[in-house]
């Protein structure tokens, strides 16, 4: 990798000029995951071993079939003749396992596997089982095993032609990463059309609701995408999004739908599936889903939440006890931010892969992102070095554990045996690994972007499409199939961050096109998508170029903190599409989203009992009163300018 | 999100042909939340307020059909678990190899059991443990499914919806009409 630091006066803040190779591969397995392979290899050679000392010792046909269920899942079965019983702990086997990667209950499988064994003992009749029969049941795992490795190494070596290939186009690509923004030029901040503001409020109402209630969410399970928190986080993360790049001088009803996202997460119907999932995942009745060793899916995911609304409002969730998981009446888990970033850099530090799991035992590239998000936003908040201290092992991790040698992003992986699958490697997780890896690691974004925009994304007179694959119309947030709007919604995210506007807006037009759009009392979404999807729909909408990247890494500016403010307003009655301040007036552009209405405005933030001209509310001044605060009386009919100086 | 879409990937395709096999079990996609409301500032009003909308929210569309509970969604799956232990238990006794083939005592009793002589053997000797454990836990299972949907399949229609009554609150304004004045 070259790096150039250049000025660029254009944008006015310092960027960086880089070239991103693909490393070269040590080897057809990354090191920790070859070193975890070897231990799984060894434990399960001792297993082999013991399940064939009966057949070997000649014992009695119970405890052949026995040790011959030990060797291979419905071994025993299939040697003593019972072979549809044989398939059926195969099937029931190999579920066992999709249902541990779904929601990780780590005994399952191996429950089910001795299950057969024991079965095959007490099925085995008085007869000796055929030596034939031994020897086909021991050779199974080798052979599939040698199989396996086999077709790994044929596809590693195509991989590693392919990431040669790519590294000699790459060599003549430079991406540019950007530095700290400058305020007057680099923190742009856009007027939502009435098309932005109907998006956002399908968010609004979905947050505004009292924060045991959970209407317009889907409710399939609290385990995979389709959970509760999922959609909580996205919320919380269009939303803030819409604040940062629209609204930075509103806290409001915006805030608070922000706040109300956050608190929702402290509901035990969102928090307590890992009760479950530590339980039968770790074998431990310890409820606490921060003070753990995983659960990156719920710390990450929610702290970058708070590390958003933190940065533009208040910090109301790092103060001790600010985020109280709640299980009953007299068992509550008391944390704040800092616990969360606590934890998340606790287990980068302690975990081999640098990367740790979001359920027992699997290891999600993409979650981690949202951890060194968290830590990123934590840092610059609280003057802690959590990032720092990983980034680097971080960085390799990704790059040689979580990496394929053509440059896909390892999706999963095991901890305890390595195993990832590669039918995960789809473009929907590496556009959205490129989107929230652009903060903290912003070369490996780049380059993710510049893969998927060369190899998978096709654009055709201002329209996007991907890949037609199963994966790629998936929507997640409901489980079904036959859309890619997920995709495209992924696309819109990835390239308006990463500064690929021409994408960015092709994928915007191709939705607006082709998406039915359902709307109701102001409100629209897509109808044909789920809220998960229509939600990350609201932070593509409202995202820009490095607009993720400045506010992890730089926040708000302190004329944005500090200056005055749109703090109260009526909902859905005032729309605000604009309210920004240079720190001494309020430049605000608002909307009506109920008609026309005569409403007054709450502005915080004013210089005590100062008199402020303004321009298009109803009187020509307001004097703030002894705590800064004053109300404007408006009457808005229309889209309305209105400024306070 | 988006953390496992592999796994979302084979759940989805487990799920549709799922509802392939049982369309009318397709729970309604999720629509919009309730409106919310906010009083503007300055005005004494009742606390924060969410306009009831039951459904999947679209205006004038009906409410989405009811996800049937959780009794009678595990009735069903026992129903459909324990037929298809049933026949895989059937089938296992006729395979060449088969618990019939390999252990008389296992399968040869149901075996028989499903002919004439076999019935009378059955009915003189009953049915090993062996047969009860092969063939008994589907049989329990569609009994212990069908009480569990039937059961519910009475009570189920009676359900009504709760009607959710708005909280009583005040106008936070008033469309373009005068208001008292203020200090500010």
């Amino acid at each position: 990798m070259t790096t150039e630091i250049v000025p660029q006066a254009v944008q006015g803040r310092a960027v960086r000029r880089t070239t991103v190779l693909l490393p070269e591969p040590s080897g057809v397995l990354p090191p920790v995951t070859a070193r975890r392979m070897r231990r799984a290899l060894l434990g399960y050679a001792v297993a082999w071993l013991v399940g064939l000392l009966p057949a070997v010792l000649g014992a009695a046909p119970a405890l052949v079939a026995l040790g011959l269920g030990v060797v291979v899942p419905g071994g025993g079965l299939f040697a003593t003749g019972h072979g549809v019983w044989g398939a059926v702990t195969v099937v029931a086997f190999a579920a066992s396992l999709v249902v541990w990667w779904f929601a990780a209950p780590v005994v399952l499988p191996p429950l089910v596997w001795l299950a057969a064994a024991a079965a095959s003992a007490f099925a085995a009749g008085p007869e000796p089982v055929a030596g034939a029969s031994v020897v086909t049941v021991a050779a199974v795992a080798p052979v599939l095993l040698a199989a396996a490795h086999l077709v790994h190494r044929v596809r590693h070596a195509g991989q590693v032609r392919t990431g040669r290939a790519l590294n000699a186009r790459l060599a003549e690509v430079e991406f540019t990463v950007t530095g700290p923004p400058a305020l007057a030029t680099d923190l742009p901040v856009a007027e939502s059309s009435p098309e932005d503001l109907a998006r956002l409020r399908y968010a609004l109402d979905l947050a505004l609701q009292p924060p045991d209630e959970f209407e317009g969410f889907t409710h399939l399970d609290q385990y995979r995408e389709a959970a509760l928190r999922y959609q909580l986080n996205a919320l919380g993360y269009g939303v803030a999004m819409s604040q940062y790049t629209r609204t930075p001088a509103f806290s409001g009803y915006l805030a608070e739908a922000q706040s109300n996202a956050i608190t929702k997460m402290l509901q035990r119907r969102v928090w307590g599936y890992w009760a479950k999932e530590n339980a039968w995942g770790n074998l431990s009745t310890d409820r606490d889903p921060v003070a753990n060793r995983e659960n990156i899916m719920l710390t990450g995911f929610q702290g970058l939440m708070v590390g958003m609304y933190e940065s533009l409002n208040d910090d109301r969730f790092s103060r001790p006890g600010g985020l109280t998981y709640r299980w009953s009446d007299t068992e509550a888990y008391a944390h704040d931010f800092g616990a969360l970033a606590g934890s998340i850099h606790r287990n980068m530090a302690g975990s081999d892969y640098t990367l740790f799991p979001c359920e027992p035992n699997w290891i999600y590239s993409i979650c981690n992102t949202y951890g060194l998000n968290t830590l990123l936003s934590h840092d610059r908040l609280h003057g802690t070095g959590y990032a720092p201290d990983v980034l680097d092992r971080l960085r390799h991790a990704y790059e040689t554990e979580f990496l394929r040698p053509d440059g896909r992003i390892v999706g999963v992986r095991a901890r305890h045996l390595g195993l990832s699958w590669n039918f995960w490697a789809s473009p929907s997780i590496q556009l959205n690994t490129a989107y929230w890896m652009h903060a903290g690691l912003p070369e490996i974004a780049h380059r993710t972007w510049w893969l998927l925009r060369e190899n998978e994304l096709t654009l055709d007179g201002g329209r996007l499409a991907l890949p037609f694959s199963a994966s790629n119309r998936l929507d997640p947030g409901d489980y079904t199939l036959g859309r890619d709007t997920f995709g495209l919604v992924a696309v819109t995210m990835a390239a308006r961050e990463l500064g690929d506007e021409e994408y960015a807006a092709a994928a915007q037009a191709t939705l607006d096109e082709r998406e039915p759009v359902a709307s109701a009392h102001g409100v629209d979404r897509y109808g044909e998508a789920s809220g998960l999807t229509n939600l990350y729909g609201v932070l593509g909408r409202f995202g820009r170029p490095s607009g993720l990247r400045d506010l992890l890494n730089h926040g708000a500016p302190d004329t944005w903190r500090t200056g005055p403010r749109l703090a109260a307003a009526a909902y859905p009655d005032v729309l605000v599409a604009k309210a920004v301040t240079d720190g001494h007036a309020l430049d605000l552009t608002l909307r009506p989203g109920a008609g026309p209405v005569r409403t007054a405005l709450e502005v915080d933030r004013l210089v005590p009992h100062r008199t402020y001209t303004t321009s298009g509310a109803r009187s020509d001044t307001v004097t703030a009163d002894a705590t800064g605060r004053a109300l404007v009386d408006i009457d808005l009919g229309a889209r309305l300018e209105l400024r306070l100086h | 999100m988006a953390c496992c879409l592999a796994v979302a990937m084979v759940i989805a395709v487990l799920r549709a042909g799922w509802y392939r096999l049982a369309p009318g079990r397709r729970p309604a996609r999720a629509g919009f939340a309730p409106p919310a409301r906010r009083p503007a500032p300055g005005v004494a009003v009742a606390p924060a307020v969410v306009e009831p909308l039951r459904g999947s929210g679209q205006a004038g569309e009906p409410a989405p059909p009811r996800r049937a509970p959780v009794r009678h969604r595990v009735g069903f799956a026992l129903v459909m678990a324990g037929a298809g232990w049933s026949v895989l238990s059937v089938l296992a006794m006729h395979v060449p190899g088969g618990a019939a083939h390999q252990h008389g005592p296992i399968g040869a009793a149901a075996l028989h059991a499903i002919d004439a002589s076999g019935a009378a053997e059955a009915a003189t000797r009953g049915f090993d443990m062996a047969g009860v454990l092969m063939h008994g836990p589907g049989l329990v299972a569609i009994a212990v499914g069908l009480l569990l949907v039937l059961g519910r399949a009475r009570q189920f229609p009676t359900q009504q919806f709760e009607a959710r009554q708005p909280a009583p609150r005040r106008l936070s304004h008033r469309p373009l009409t005068p208001r008292p004045g203020r200090a500010t």
